[in-house]
C-alpha cells in the first residue's frame, strides 16, 4: 500500500480501539480490553514503520474539508514527513510498550476499560497533533491530548482518601493549560490574519522562499503566542506547576503523557514552526532564558523531593527546560534527538518507578523504601540504566543527546554553558540520591509491605527491558562527528531533509578538540555526582529527613520554592476577591435587577398573549378580519 | 406530473386495499407510491428533460426541490404514524390515503402557473387535513380542532378567492406570468383593484402559514389533532403554503415589493413575538410546538421579505431543517404516548430510552438553532441573507431566538432530568422499528444535514 | 336623477364590485356574529357567492371566459367543503348534542 493509504491507518487503529473499548469495554473481559488497546497501538506502530521505510519526500494526505468559507479554508489533512513520522514512531512505539505495561499495572483497577479507552484516545489525539498538516489540526490534537490528560490525571477521582486531591490536580492542569492554549489560539489567529493560511508547507514557502514576512513585531507576536502555548503544554516557567501535580494520575500515564509524549508537544510545535522562530530572534532569546531558568529551578526543587514520582516529574520539567534552551539556540535537531532519548529513559524511569510502587503496595515515599536492589533485581537493573542515561553516563543515550545541546550552548555563550552544566550536575545528584535511597540500605517500610515486595508480571518487565535497551543504544541515532566521520548525525541529517523549513538550519559542528573537552567535563560531572551520592546515600545509608527538620536551601527546595504559594497570593486570592466583589455588587445589585426584570417582563407578556387565545373561533376570525382591515388601512395610508 | 399521478393512484389504492384489513399492505403501497413519486420527480429534475408545461402546472427546479422534501416528509410521517394507525385497521387506508391526497395538493401548490391550479392545490391540500384533524372521533378535542380549522380555513378560502377576483379585475388574467408582466408594464399606475386583491391574497397566505394575527387557529388545531396530523401540518402543509407564498410574492408580485414588504415585515415581527411569548408558559407539548412553529414562520417570512436570488434556497433549507426537527419531536411524542400530551411526560426520557431522548434533544436544539445542528444552518442562511437589507429585522429575529432558547432548553433539561423519586417510575417505552428508523433518519439529518446545506 | 343616469349608461362594473363587496361583508359579518355552525357555514357560502358574482361580472366586462370556468371550480370546491363541513358538524353534534360554536372552547391558552 502506498503512503497515502497507510498514513490514515496509523490514526485509525487507536481510534477504533478507543471507540470499541469506550462502548463495549465494561462488558468485555479485562484481558481482551487490554490486548485490544495494546494491539491498536502496536498496529499503529507497525504501520508507521512501514511508512517510515517507504517515505522519500513529504506526503500530504487530504482527508476532508472542515471549514470552507471565502477567506477561511481549513482542511483536515495529514502531512507525513520525516519529522512527523519520527514523532509518530516515538509516540506509538513507547505508547505500545506503556500499554503493555499498563495491562499488568492496572490489573486490579476498577476503571480498567476506561483507562485503556483514554490511553487509546490519547494516542489518537497525539497522532493528530503531530501528523496534521496545519496548525488547525495541531490545535485539535493539542486539545485532544489535553483532555485525555485531564481525564487521566483525575483518573482516581472517586478514591476515598485522595480522590479530591486528584480532581484538584486535574483542575490545576486544566487551568494552566488553558492559559497556554489561549496563547496558542491567539497565535493561530495572528498567523491566519497575517498569512491567510495555516498549512505548514504553504507558510514555510511564504516565509523561507518568498520571504514575505510581517513586521518584526508581528513575527514576535506570533512566535511569542506559540511559545506561550508551548510553555503551557511543556510545563515551562511560569506555567510548570501543573506537571508535578499531574503525578496524581496512574504511573503509566505519567510515563506516557507527562514524560514521553504530550509534554514534548510544545517542543514539536516550536520545531514545526522553526521558520517563524528563525525570524524572531527576540523570542528565541526569551525562550532560551526561560528554558534555562526552568531547568535550573526544577532541578533545584527536585533536590529535596521525597516522592519518587515527584522527583521524576521535576526532572522532566528540568529536561524540558533543557530542550527549550536548545530550541532557543536554534538547535532543532538536537532538541528532537534529546526528545527521543528522553522519551526512552524517562519512560523507563517512570515505568521503573511504577514497578517499584507496584512492588511496594502503592507506597511512593522513597524514605519508606530502601534495599530494594536484591528484592526486585530486574527493576533495579533497568532503573539503574535509566538513571545512568539521564545523568549522562558515558556512552549511554543521554550522554550523547545532552552533549549535543551542551555543545551548542558552549559555542553560543559560555555563561549559559556554565549554568546548564550546573543544572546537569544537580540532575545527576538528585537522580543518584533517589536511586541509592530506593535501592540501597535497609528496607524501611512496614513488615507487610516487605513481605509483599515482588517483581511484576512479564507484561510489566518486558517493556522495562526493551526501554532499557533503547536507553543504552539510543545515542547511536545521532553520534557526534568525533566518533564516526561519515555516518555521524544520522538523525540530524534525516530530519534536515524534507522537513518544512528545517533545512535552513545549519547544524553547528564543533571541532573535535572542543567536543572532546566538553565530553570530559560532562563525564566528570556525572561521575563526580555518582561518587558523592554513593558515599552519602549508598555507603553511609543516610535517609532523607522529615521536611520539618530541613533548613536553609533544603527547606526552600522541599517546599518547591513556594511557587504555589506565590501564585496563590498573586493570582488566586485577587481573583477570588474580585469575584466576591463582582458577585455582591455587580451581579446581585445591578445585573440581576436588569435581567430578572427583563425576564419578568417577558413572562408577564407571555401571560397576556396567552389570554388572547380565548378558544372561541369567532374571536379568531375577528382577529383575522382585524388583520385584513389593518392591511387595507395600511394601503389607504400608503397610497 | 408523473409524480402527481403516481402518488394519487397509490393513495387510491391504499384506500381500497384497506378493505383487505391488512395494514402492512397499505403501508407498503403508500411507501412504494411515495418513493416512486419521489424518484420520478427526481429523474425529471436530474435529466432535465424539459420541465413540461402542463397548462397550469410546471415542474421547474423550485417545484422539484420543494416537492422532493414534501414527499420525504410525508413518507416519514406515514412511517411514524403507521403504528398508531394500526390500532384501527379498518381506517388505516383512509388516513394514509388522505395524507397522500393532501400531498398531491401540496405538489400542485408548488408547481402551479395560474390561479386555477393554485386554488385547487390549496383546497386539495386543506380539505383532507380538515378531515384528518378530526380523525380521533371519540375525542372532543379532536373534533373541536377539526371544526376550528374548517371554519377559519373556509373563511380564509373566501378571502383568497375574493383577492383572486380583484386581481383578475385588475389584470384581466389568472396566469401568473401575465399578471407579472402586467404589473411590470403598468409601473406605478395600478388600479386599487390590484392592491386590495394582493392584500387579500396576502391575508390568506398568512393564515395558511400561521402568521400573526392570522395564527390563532394553529395552536388549537395542532393541540387537538392527532400527533401524526400535527406533524404533517407542521412539515408538509407549511411547506406547500410557503412554497406557493414564495412563488406568488417573490415572483408574481415582485414588482410591488415596495408596497407589501413593509407590511409583511411588521407582521413577521409580530409573529415572532406572539409565537415566542405564548410558548413560554405552555404545558402541553403539541401546543408548544405550535407556538414554536409560529415563531419559525416569523423567521421564514424573512426569506420572502428579502428579495434575492438565494431566497428560494434559503427558504428550502429552512423548511428542510425545521421539518426534520418537528417530525423527530412528533415521533418522540408518539413514542411517549401521554394521554394528556404534557411536556412533563418528557421528564427523564433520556434515562428510559437513551436514543429517543437523544433525538428529542437534537430536535429541540435544532429548533433553538444551536450549531452544528441543521436548524442553526437554516437560520444562519436566512439571517445572513437578510442582514444587509433589513438589519433591524434580523436584530429582532435574533432577540427572539434568544427568548426561544428559554423554552427549548427548559425541555432539554426536562429530557435530561431524573424522574421524581416519590412518583412511580415510568416504564421504558417500546419503540416500533419503523419509528426507530424515522428517529435515526431525523438524527442523521439534524446532525449532518447542516453541512450539506452550506455547500 | 342619479338612477336615471345609471340606467342610461347601463350597469357599469363598479356596481358589481360594490355589490359583491357588500355581499362579502355580509358573509363575513355572519361568520363573526352567528353562533349556529350551520348558519356560519351558510355565511361562508355567501362569501363564496360574492366572489362568484364578481368573477362573472369581470368575465363579462373583459370579454373572456376564464373567470366563468373558475366559477365552476369554486362551486365544485364549495360543494366539497360544505360536505366536509357538514360531516364535521355531525361529528360534533354526536359528541356535544349541539352545534353552537360558542360551546367549543376546550382548546385555548
Amino acid at each position: 500500500m502506498s503512503v497515502q493509504q497507510l498514513v490514515p491507518l496509523i490514526l485509525l487503529f487507536p481510534l477504533i480501539g478507543g471507540i470499541i473499548n469506550g462502548i463495549f469495554g465494561k462488558k468485555l473481559p479485562k484481558a481482551l480490553v487490554g490486548s485490544l488497546a495494546t494491539l491498536a497501538s502496536t498496529l499503529s506502530f507497525a504501520t508507521a514503520l512501514m511508512v517510515f521505510f517507504q517515505l522519500n519526500e513529504p506526503v500530504k494526505i487530504h482527508l476532508f474539508r472542515m471549514i470552507d468559507l471565502e477567506d477561511l479554508r481549513l482542511s483536515a489533512s495529514l502531512l507525513a514527513d520525516n519529522l512527523s513520522l519520527w514523532m509518530v514512531l516515538i509516540i506509538t512505539g513507547i505508547g505500545s510498550l506503556i500499554h503493555l505495561f499498563s495491562m499488568g499495572y492496572m490489573k486490579h483497577d476498577a476503571g480498567y476499560s476506561k483507562f485503556f479507552t483514554y490511553l487509546n484516545l490519547f494516542i489518537f489525539a497525539m497522532l493528530i497533533l503531530v501528523l496534521g498538516s496545519n496548525y488547525f489540526m495541531l490545535f485539535f490534537g493539542w486539545e485532544g491530548v489535553g483532555i485525555c490528560s485531564y481525564f487521566l490525571i483525575g483518573f482516581h477521582y472517586s478514591d476515598a482518601e485522595k480522590g479530591m486531591l486528584n480532581g484538584i490536580a486535574a483542575r490545576k492542569a486544566f487551568i494552566m493549560n488553558r492559559i497556554g492554549d489561549l496563547g496558542l489560539l491567539i497565535g493561530l489567529f495572528l498567523i491566519l490574519s497575517q498569512f491567510g493560511t495555516l498549512e505548514y508547507q504553504e507558510l514555510a514557502n511564504i516565509v523561507t522562499v518568498d520571504k514575505i514576512l510581517g513586521t518584526p513585531w508581528m513575527m514576535f507576536g506570533i512566535t511569542m503566542c506559540l511559545f506561550i502555548g508551548a510553555t503551557g503544554k511543556s510545563a515551562q516557567i511560569p506555567l510548570f506547576t501543573w506537571l508535578p501535580d499531574a503525578m496524581a494520575g496512574p504511573t503509566p500515564v505519567s510515563a506516557l503523557i507527562h514524560a514521553a509524549t504530550m509534554v514534548t508537544a510544545g517542543i514539536f510545535l516550536v520545531v514545526r514552526s522553526n521558520f517563524f522562530f528563525e525570524h524572531a530572534p527576540m523570542t528565541q532569546e526569551i525562550m532560551l532564558y526561560i528554558g534555562l531558568a526552568t531547568s535550573l529551578v526544577a532541578a533545584f526543587i527536585a533536590m529535596r523531593q521525597n516522592d519518587i514520582k515527584k522527583v521524576l516529574a521535576y526532572s522532566t520539567v528540568s529536561q524540558l527546560g533543557l530542550l527549550f534552551v536548545a530550541l532557543g539556540m536554534g538547535a532543532y535537531t538536537a532538541a528532537i534527538f534529546h526528545v527521543t532519548t528522553h522519551a526512552f529513559f524517562k519512560a523507563l524511569l517512570f515505568l521503573g518507578s511504577g514497578s517499584v510502587i507496584h512492588a511496594m503496595s502503592d507506597e511512593q515515599d522513597i524514605r519508606k523504601m530502601g534495599g530494594l536492589r536484591k528484592k526486585i533485581p530486574l527493576t533495579h537493573l533497568t532503573f539503574l540504566i535509566g538513571t545512568l542515561a539521564i545523568t549522562g553516563f558515558p556512552l549511554l543515550s543521554g550522554f550523547f543527546s545532552k552533549d549535543e545541546i551542551v555543545g551548542h550552548a558552549f559555542s553560543h555563550n559560555v555563561v549559559i554553558y556554565g549554568i546548564l552544566m550546573f543544572s546537569i550536575l544537580l540532575t545527576a545528584i538528585y537522580m543518584f540520591r533517589m536511586y541509592f535511597v530506593v535501592f540501597f540500605g535497609t528496607f524501611r517500610g512496614t513488615h507487610e509491605q516487605e513481605h509483599h515486595v515482588h517483581e511484576g508480571p512479564a507484561s510489566m518487565t518486558l517493556p522495562l527491558v526493551i526501554l532499557a535497551i533503547l536507553s543504552v543504544f539510543g545515542g547511536l541515532l545521532n553520534l557526534p562527528g568525533i566518533w564516526l566521520k561519515g555516518q555521524a548525525h544520522w538523525l540530524s541529517h534525516h530530519l534536515e531533509h524534507n522537513t518544512g523549513g528545517l533545512n535552513l538550519i545549519e547544524a553547528e559542528h564543533a571541532d573535535n578538540g572542543i567536543t572532546l573537552m566538553l565530553m570530559i567535563i560532562a563525564v566528570a560531572v556525572c561521575l563526580g555526582a555518582l561518587v558523592v551520592c554513593y558515599l552519602v546515600y549508598g555507603k553511609k545509608q543516610n535517609v532523607p529527613v522529615e521536611d520539618a527538620e530541613l533548613s536553609g536551601w533544603q527547606k526552600i527546595s522541599a517546599n518547591k520554592l513556594y511557587i504555589d504559594e506565590i501564585y496563590n497570593f498573586l493570582f488566586v486570592r485577587p481573583t477570588e476577591w474580585l469575584s466576591v466583589v463582582g458577585h455582591k455588587f455587580i451581579e446581585i445589585m445591578f445585573l440581576n435587577g436588569i435581567i430578572l426584570g427583563f425576564a419578568k417582563g417577558i413572562g408577564a407578556s407571555g401571560e397576556l398573549v396567552k389570554k388572547w387565545q380565548t378558544g372561541r373561533v369567532n374571536w379568531y376570525i375577528l382577529w383575522m378580519v382585524g388583520g385584513i382591515v389593518g392591511l387595507i388601512v395600511y394601503y389607504l395610508v400608503k397610497i | 406530473m408523473v409524480a402527481l399521478i403516481v402518488i394519487f393512484i397509490s393513495g387510491l389504492l391504499s384506500l381500497f386495499l384497506a378493505f383487505a384489513k391488512k395494514p402492512w399492505l397499505v403501508l407498503l403501497t403508500a411507501s412504494a407510491g411515495l418513493i416512486a413519486g419521489g424518484i420520478s420527480l427526481f429523474t425529471q429534475f436530474y435529466y432535465q428533460y424539459d420541465f413540461i408545461h402542463y397548462e397550469g402546472l410546471k415542474f421547474d427546479g423550485f417545484a422539484v426541490a420543494f416537492g422532493l422534501i414534501a414527499i420525504l416528509f410525508t413518507l416519514l410521517v406515514v412511517l411514524t404514524g403507521y403504528s398508531s394507525f394500526k390500532d384501527k385497521p379498518q381506517h388505516t387506508g383512509d388516513y394514509i390515503a388522505l395524507l397522500l391526497f393532501s400531498l398531491t395538493g401540496a405538489l400542485c401548490m408548488l408547481s402551479f402557473t395560474d390561479m386555477f391550479m393554485f386554488f385547487l392545490g390549496l383546497e386539495i391540500l386543506s380539505i383532507p387535513i380538515y378531515v384528518m384533524a378530526g380523525s380521533n372521533k371519540d375525542d372532543v378535542r379532536s373534533s373541536e380542532a377539526s371544526l376550528k380549522y374548517f371554519m377559519t380555513g373556509a373563511f380564509a378560502t373566501g378571502v383568497l378567492l375574493f383577492g383572486i377576483a380583484w386581481i383578475y379585475g385588475g389584470t384581466a388574467s389568472f396566469k401568473l406570468d401575465e399578471i407579472t408582466a402586467f404589473i411590470y408594464n403598468a409601473e406605478g399606475t395600478h388600479s386599487s383593484l390590484i392592491y386590495i386583491g394582493l392584500l387579500m391574497i396576502l391575508s390568506a397566505f398568512l393564515f395558511k402559514v400561521g402568521a400573526a394575527p392570522f395564527h390563532f387557529w394553529s395552536p388549537d388545531v395542532y393541540d387537538g389533532s392527532p400527533h401524526i396530523v400535527t406533524g404533517f401540518m407542521a412539515a408538509v402543509v407549511k411547506l406547500g403554503a410557503f412554497g406557493a407564498f414564495m412563488k406568488i410574492f417573490s415572483v408574481t408580485f415582485a414588482g410591488l415589493h415596495d408596497f407589501w414588504a413593509p407590511a409583511l415585515s411588521v407582521l413577521a415581527i409580530l409573529t415572532m413575538f406572539v409565537g415566542n411569548l405564548s410558548a413560554l408558559k405552555q404545558i402541553r407539548f403539541k401546543r408548544l410546538l405550535a407556538y414554536s412553529s409560529i415563531t419559525h414562520v416569523g423567521y421564514a417570512l424573512l426569506t420572502i421579505i428579502v428579495q434575492s436570488p438565494d431566497s428560494a434556497f434559503n427558504l428550502w433549507a429552512y423548511i428542510f431543517s425545521y421539518g426534520f426537527s418537528t417530525i423527530g419531536l412528533i415521533t418522540v411524542a408518539i413514542i411517549i404516548h401521554d394521554e394528556e400530551d404534557r411536556i412533563e411526560a418528557f421528564r427523564g426520557l433520556v434515562r428510559r430510552n437513551p436514543f429517543t431522548g437523544f433525538v428529542a434533544i437534537l430536535g429541540l436544539l435544532s429548533l433553538a438553532g444551536v450549531p452544528p445542528l441543521m436548524g442553526f444552518f437554516g437560520k444562519f442562511l436566512v439571517f445572513s441573507e437578510a442582514i444587509t437589507q433589513y438589519p433591524w429585522l434580523v436584530a429582532i429575529a435574533i432577540i427572539n431566538s434568544g427568548i426561544g432558547i428559554f423554552y427549548y432548553l427548559r425541555m432539554v433539561i426536562l429530557v435530561l432530568q431524573k424522574e421524581d423519586d416519590d412518583k412511580p417510575k415510568t416504564p421504558r417505552h417500546k419503540v416500533p422499528v419503523l419509528q426507530m428508523i424515522v428517529l435515526a433518519i431525523c438524527a442523521l439529518a439534524l446532525l449532518f444535514g447542516g453541512n450539506m446545506l452550506i455547500f | 336623477m342619479i338612477l336615471a343616469s345609471i340606467f342610461e349608461s347601463g350597469v357599469s362594473i363598479q356596481f358589481y364590485i360594490v355589490l359583491s363587496t357588500i355581499l362579502f361583508a355580509i358573509g363575513v359579518l355572519g361568520v363573526l356574529i352567528r353562533k349556529n355552525a350551520i348558519i356560519v357555514l351558510m355565511c361562508v357560502e355567501i362569501m363564496l357567492n360574492a366572489v362568484n358574482l364578481l368573477m362573472v361580472a369581470f368575465s363579462t366586462y373583459f370579454g373572456n371566459g376564464d373567470a366563468q370556468v373558475f366559477v365552476f371550480f369554486i362551486m365544485v370546491v364549495a360543494a366539497a367543503e360544505a360536505t366536509i363541513g357538514l360531516s364535521i358538524l355531525v361529528l360534533l353534534y354526536r359528541n356535544n348534542r349541539s352545534v353552537d360554536i360558542g360551546l367549543f372552547n376546550k382548546l385555548k391558552g
